[in-house]
């Protein structure tokens, strides 16, 4: 089997693993950054699952999860959660509101989307042959863009600005460490998607095993435990 | 966070500007995508 069909088995086992963690902690402290991580994160794993299906035989409802999970919608859903932790209540609803609309219409636009699996080959990754199977010019790809700027700029952008904030006040070295693994993470599936919408799809699954790792390792790492004085020093970071 | 830390001293602060850097060229890129620049679908 090539290798870029093992890999997708690989980042859907670790996403696996790290929504169930993301969610454990959003089910003890109720924090709803933790939910939209967990949501944006079981997008992730559905895609990277729907690759590594895809591989080995044709499915629409697995292609039709691929590429709205694993293509349009887990980038905005996982920066959502980052930006829950840095702008004010009322911003966090209102995007929220426009996000949960967006992504319905996507759905609804991909679920209407007409497949042509007649070129299909299992043998080449699903991110090299999508175009052939989606009719160009479908209203569901020209959503994408929207999702993955969006989460692009708050998961990369938000990450950068809390590693900077503790790091400015010296505080949480592991919060610092753990965030800059998190942009980095995530700028490596933000590199290889934009590879791809340039032709390059080969690219796309190391990445997302990249970005799964890294993503993972940094959350591990910012999540740890802290002594006392260093979490009242955080929270005063953080103020 | 140890005071004469290389680590939080030089090599984190160059981080934060590679970040930046790559961060900045693909929100340039996302501008060419939504201004037609760069095909996209």
């Amino acid at each position: 089997m090539p290798i870029n069909n093992i890999l997708p088995f690989i980042s859907a086992v670790i996403m696996l693993v790290f929504t169930v963690s993301v969610l454990q902690r959003y089910w003890v402290r109720r924090n709803p950054a933790f939910l939209f991580w967990g949501i944006g994160l079981a997008m992730f794993g559905a895609g990277s699952f729907g690759e590594a299906y895809l591989a080995l035989a044709w499915s629409p409802i697995v292609f039709y999860i691929w590429y709205l999970f694993g293509a349009a919608l887990n980038a905005a859903w996982l920066g959502h959660g980052t930006l829950n932790l840095l702008v004010k209540k009322r911003w966090v609803k209102i995007l929220t509101a426009i996000l949960v609309i967006g992504s319905v219409i996507a759905g609804l636009l991909m679920l209407t989307t007409p497949l042509d699996s007649s070129t299909f080959n299992p043998n080449t990754p699903i991110s090299e042959q999508y175009r052939d199977i989606m009719p160009r010019g479908a209203p569901v790809r020209l959503t994408t863009p929207f999702f993955n700027i969006y989460g692009l700029v708050t998961l990369v952008g938000g990450a950068i600005y809390s590693a900077y904030l503790f790091w400015r006040k010296r505080v949480l070295p592991n919060r610092v460490l753990g965030n800059v693994l998190i942009a980095f993470g995530a700028l490596s599936i933000g590199f290889a998607s934009s590879l791809t919408r340039l032709g390059y799809g080969q690219y796309l699954y190391i990445g997302e095993l990249v970005a799964a790792i890294l993503m993972y390792g940094g959350f591990l790492l910012a999540a740890a435990p802290q002594p006392a004085p260093e979490q009242a020093a955080a929270a005063a970071a953080s103020s | 966070m140890p005071e004469k830390s290389v680590l939080f001293n030089r090599v984190i602060p160059i981080l934060f500007v590679l970040l930046a850097l790559v961060l900045a060229l693909l929100i340039l890129f996302a501008i060419g995508v939504l201004t037609g620049l760069v095909h996209w679908a």
